[in-house]
């Protein structure tokens, strides 16, 4: 049995068919590395140079339009345009844009895509859909593929994508491949396939063999597009990438890249048609809404555009605009939906559903017809590299900004969110007479009132042109005329926006026009009072006394007169404020008069009571700033440790007594050449004392809540320390002596323990002095110098301890000179100095007592 | 407080304020000005009234600046609307300007007031201030402004009062037909079929009883009223001028106008047909 088993295990591991297939994966493996700078290189050398020839792509090299033709008998059909007839027309139920690549034509039908003949629309050959839909195709070569995905529609729930090349003669499959995304219109070029998929990458497949040669992943975009154009390969979302080697990073700042300069198109068009989304055979929103560009290679292989020019189509208006700046270069209005566009070297190509092609050139915008093709088309491709513009095109009337107007005005409903759109445009153009125009287009009495709200947003946001809108002030309301009063509501404020103090007369004008709105004679008056501030207090007075008494301004109208009040009360002197007072208190008066000027009065006194604290407030702030740097200044004065001067201040005030404990020692020992003292110091500063700044809390005493320190806290910290800080002494702890004189002990600790010395950081200090006595004794006559001899104010010498000299002599070696203070353990510079023991402890152990400590009333901080 | 006088016409005047002196000689004496004026420094309603009253029996120019000083003050409807009444009964020239300001009050029924009181005031400048009117925003302003003008007989005022009847100012029409001539008698028959007929019917008696129209005139208005409009409303229109006409005046007018009443029939209908094309005189 065992015998069997092994053989039955070994036949298996030599036998294929036992073992589950290795799958290899060719592309769009998950582990297959993007963003490969090598390969995206190499992909790059193998793109063709540019041709520096304009003309068609397709094979026929003449100016072709593929469509859909619509109706009851539908078909697909192209059109030479050179001679405007039609190549031919095939009866197909199209459900896709024709796509013209090479010398076929690729449209989907039903559920399978055929390739037709370009020259006789022949079927070649179909490729059935497989449940999934006709996203796009390209060609190279005698390959064409072809990228089919689910819902592209959004009509799907699961996410699979096939990727299928064929011979562009028949139709046959050369490899495909099937995938768990989703999968965009390709490009073709190089022998190389782009498959944009997922949203996230751009898949480079050989098109011989369908291995992936190279993957560009963005780390911060979506890539919904890709397309062979001028200069390479370009893909993107809602900016124009360039394939470049720096493509690898992945990043929009890291690659070749250039922004839309147009953002919030209504409708939300991406710069290139979207591959994700699959073309309809028939017209459609979609079609109507785009932009349309020809890339050029620009400076240092950046993407640049053909004459600088970006060309937004919405239905039958045409924009052209400055890829830098986003500046309008010119608008133009046609007469029918734009189906279709293209951008040539020569100008802009567009198509509209009755079968005319129109040009515009691209520097003024003239309009001028190519051919009509008398057919009624939707899902239009244009192919018209090299066609040449006709002559004597029409360009657009007057200015960038008369163009703009005219489109705003355009009485089409189905624009007014891209009238809209314009209107924006228009008001951040600096021309003063935009101002003008928004006014024009606000009073314009059959503008919808979406676009209305947008010109009123407009109109407020403008900075110029001030003097149209004081000039729109001298017309008023009349019956007769058929006259309407101004937009006040916008004039208004856009005038008090703009500072335009002249527009003042006009303004009280509409105040004493009966016709101005109730509802905006708030806006007038705050109008009225910003720009004339004091000086129209007396009109606005006069103008609320004539009413204070009257019912029109009762009920729901009080805002205007307690509008008025709040202008006089702000503008007004102290004269309009005591009248104020005694109408506010006349029985007679509107009550709005009343609440307006006690809810002004009010906030007054409480602004006024603010402002009184917040000026306590900062006094105090500077005084406990003032006492804190007095503060800091006491502790940046505390020194380290006390140098030879600071102590012999104090030492050299008892040199007398000292003395006098000297000279007793000599006096009992004749033979005694000096006396040493060694005088440790001890200076023990509260390590509270140093501190820079007051504890964050206070409060706690007898149960008392804690809360944050009050600056009067602070204060009273900041005094008090100093005082503390002040009032601290280094004090004598140990003295040494030699000879160790019982008697001399004596004496000079009497002297020296009460000694106290400026405070110091530090914990201890030793100062040694040494008390030559043979300066008392004279020269001998053996050659030993006299030294220490005092002498006397007339010259005699006398021994030393006889003189009252202010000092003694003593051998006073230099401390060291520490520019920090130093840490324990840390070996001081110049404590090598053997005369040098004054070795110091630091003082800030946090073990001290306060300063203060036994009073009856610890201060906050010590809590 | 003064003593003051009861004002035998005046509601006001006739209750004595509780602390006036009474009796018959007081009741007789009307206020002096400087009383009066006084009167209109009251917190009480009654008494400012009173004052006012006053002032319009004194009726010289001096009682205008208090009446104007009282409508600066600030005062309540009543009394402005009573002030501005009394300014035009006054009549005097010295209150335009206050009047004129009143054009511009935001009630309506004031402006109607000031329209009204100036067209009662006879100066050269009241005119432009009156048919400023006939462009206010509130028809009753516009149409007391139409009324005005013809009451002051301002003929310059008969092509703006044409603009106004074709821009629905009903009352126009009667101005029209007391300021203007032939040619806007003309013209306003134009409107018949187009406006309603109890509208301009007025307009035409207008024309059809002054003495200043030429019978042909009115001859041309009785015909093209049968001719254009052959309504029972026209025949009792017509009916009522004879009627009122003295039975010996016998005009060619007068026998066009009984020849209209005979060939309009009983049985015609009693108003025009709604007009398809709406025009002038329709509110």
């Amino acid at each position: 049995m065992k015998t069997r088993f092994a053989l039955a295990l070994a036949l298996c591991l030599v036998a294929p068919a036992c073992m589950p297939p290795i799958r290899t994966t060719t592309a769009f493996s998950s582990r297959f590395g993007d963003n490969d700078r090598t390969r995206i290189a190499q992909v790059l050398g193998r793109l063709p140079a540019e041709s520096p020839e304009a003309r068609p792509a397709n094979s026929l090299r003449r100016p072709l339009l593929a469509a859909v033709v619509q109706g009851e008998r539908r078909a697909v059909a192209v059109y030479d345009l050179s001679t405007r007839q039609a190549l031919w027309n095939v009866p197909l139920a199209a459900s896709s844009s024709p796509e013209i690549v090479g010398d076929a034509v690729v449209v989907e039908v039903g559920n399978a895509t055929q390739i037709l003949d370009l020259a006789t629309g022949a079927t070649r050959g179909r490729v059935d859909h497989i449940g999934l839909e006709f996203a796009g195709a390209a060609r190279d070569g005698d390959t064409i593929v072809m990228s089919f995905a689910a819902g592209l529609a959004g009509n799907a729930t699961a996410r699979s994508g096939r990727v299928v090349a064929v011979g562009a003669s028949n139709g046959a499959e050369r490899w495909s491949h099937q995938l768990g995304g989703i999968v965009g219109r390709p490009a073709a070029s190089g022998g190389l396939a782009f498959v944009p998929w997922d949203r996230q990458s751009v898949a480079v497949l050989d098109l011989a063999t369908g291995v992936e040669q190279a993957r560009l992943r963005s780390t911060d975009d979506v890539l919904s597009w890709v397309f062979t154009g001028p200069g390479g390969v370009y893909y993107g979302g809602r900016g124009i990438y360039r394939m470049t080697p720096d493509s690898a990073t992945g990043t929009r700042a890291g690659s070749a890249y250039l922004a839309n300069p147009l953002d919030g198109v209504p409708g939300d068009p991406q710069v290139y048609p979207d591959a994700f989304l699959a073309t309809t055979g028939s017209r459609n929103a979609r079609d109507k809404i785009r932009f349309g560009f020809r890339p050029v290679v620009g400076e240092a292989g950046r993407v640049a555009l053909q004459d600088s020019t970006i060309y937004l189509a919405y239905y039958h208006d045409l924009v052209a605009v400055d890829a830098g700046t986003g500046a309008v270069r010119w608008a133009q209005r046609v007469d029918d939906d734009i189906e279709a566009m293209q951008v040539t070297a020569a100008g802009v190509f567009v198509a509209s559903g009755d079968g005319k092609v129109r040009a515009f050139e691209a520097a003024t915008g003239a309009v001028s017809v190519v051919g009509e093709l008398g057919a009624n088309l939707g899902a239009i491709t244009l192919d018209v590299e090299g066609l040449a513009l006709p002559s004597g095109g029409t360009a657009p009337e007057g200015s960038v900004r008369e163009q703009l107007v005219a489109l705003v005005r355009d009485a089409d409903n189905r624009l007014v969110p891209f009238r809209s759109f314009l209107v924006g445009v228009l008001a951040r153009r600096e021309e003063e007479e935009v101002t003008r125009d928004l006014l024009d287009l606000y009073t314009q009495r059959s503008i919808p009132g979406q676009l209305r709200q947008s010109v009123a947003t407009a109109l407020q946001s403008r900075r110029t042109g001030a003097q149209f809108l004081v000039a729109a002030l001298a017309d008023h309301y009349d019956y007769l005329e058929g006259r309407q009063a101004p937009p006040l509501q916008v004039i208004a404020p856009t005038l008090v926006s703009m500072n335009a103090r002249d527009a003042v007369p006009g303004l009280l004008s509409h105040l004493l026009d009966p016709e101005t709105p109730m509802a905006a004679l708030p806006d007038v008056i705050n109008a009225v009072a910003t720009l004339g501030e004091a000086s129209v207090v007396p009109t606005l007075r006069n103008w609320v006394q004539l009413y204070k008494g009257d019912s029109v301004f009762r009920g729901e109208n009080t805002a205007p007169i307690a509008t008025a009040v709040e202008a006089i009360f702000r503008h007004g002197d102290a004269g309009a404020r005591e009248w104020l007072r005694a109408l506010s208190n006349d029985a007679t008066a509107n009550v709005a008069i009343k609440a307006r000027f006690d809810e002004l009065t009010a906030r007054e006194a409480s602004d006024a009571t603010a402002r009184a604290a917040r000026e306590t407030q900062n006094q105090a702030e500077a005084s406990l700033e003032a006492e804190l740097n007095r503060l800091h200044e006491a502790q940046g004065a505390v020194p380290t440790n006390l140098t030879d001067a600071q102590f012999d201040e104090v030492w050299n005030t008892h040199l007398d007594e000292i003395r006098e404990c000297a000279q007793g020692a000599v006096t009992r020992n004749a033979s005694l050449n000096q006396i040493r003292v060694v005088i440790t110091l001890r200076s023990q500063i509260p390590s509270n004392l140093l501190a820079q700044h007051a504890p964050s809390q206070s409060g706690g005493e007898n149960g008392t809540a804690r809360h944050a320190t009050t600056p009067d806290e602070a204060l009273a910290w900041a005094t008090a320390t100093r005082e503390s800080l002040g009032a601290q002494r280094a004090r004598v702890r140990l003295t040494t002596y030699s000879p160790n004189d019982a008697q001399l002990v004596a004496c000079m600790n009497q002297v020296l323990q009460p000694l106290e010395f400026t405070a110091f950081r530090e914990l201890r200090q030793e100062f040694r002095r040494v008390i030559d006595t043979r300066a008392s004794r004279t020269n001998t006559g053996n050659g030993e110098a006299i030294n220490g001899l005092g002498v006397t104010e007339g010259g005699v010498e006398l021994p030393w301890w006889l003189v009252s000299a202010p000092t003694l002599a003593v051998e006073n070696p230099v401390p060291p000179q520490a520019a920090v203070t130093p840490r324990p353990g840390t070996p001081r510079p110049g404590t090598t100095t053997p005369a040098n023991n004054g070795t110091t402890t630091p003082a800030n152990n946090g073990t001290t007592t306060p300063a203060n400590n036994g009073t009856t009333t610890r201060p906050w901080w010590e809590e | 407080m003064l003593a003051c006088a009861a004002m035998a016409s005046s509601t006001a005047s006739a209750q004595p304020r509780p602390n006036a002196p009474r009796g018959p000689a007081a009741q007789a004496r009307p206020l002096t000005l400087r009383e009066a004026t006084q009167l209109l420094q009251s917190a009480n309603n009654d008494e400012v009234l009173q004052g006012i009253d006053a002032l319009t029996r004194i009726g010289s120019a001096d009682v205008v600046p208090p009446l104007v000083e009282l409508v600066h003050r600030g005062v309540s409807d009543e009394v402005l609307e009573t002030v501005v009444t009394k300014l035009g009964i006054i009549g005097q020239p010295a209150a335009i300007d206050e009047l004129s300001a009143l054009l511009r009050h935001r009630r309506g029924t004031v402006r109607r007031a000031a329209v009204e009181a100036l067209g009662q005031i006879r100066d050269p400048r009241t005119r432009a201030l009156v048919e400023s009117g006939l462009r206010d925003s509130d028809a009753t302003v516009r149409g007391a402004a139409a009324t005005a003008l013809g009451a002051m007989n301002s003929r310059a005022s008969v092509e703006l009062l044409q603009r106004a009847f074709e821009r629905n100012v009903p009352e126009a029409a009667e101005a029209i037909g007391r300021l203007g001539d032939q040619a806007a008698a003309t013209r306003l028959l134009e409107a018949v079929g187009h406006a309603q007929l109890s509208v301009l019917l007025p307009g035409f008696r207008r024309f059809l009883d002054r003495r200043d129209v030429a019978d042909p005139v009115k001859f041309m208005i009785v015909e093209q009223l049968e001719s254009r409009s052959p309504t029972m409303q026209v025949k009792r229109f017509l009916q009522d001028w004879l009627d009122h006409l003295p039975p010996a005046l016998r005009t060619p007018s007068r026998q066009r106008a009984e020849l209209a009443v005979r060939q309009i029939r009983e049985d015609a209908p009693a108003t025009p047909a709604p007009s398809a094309a709406p025009a002038g005189g329709a509110r």
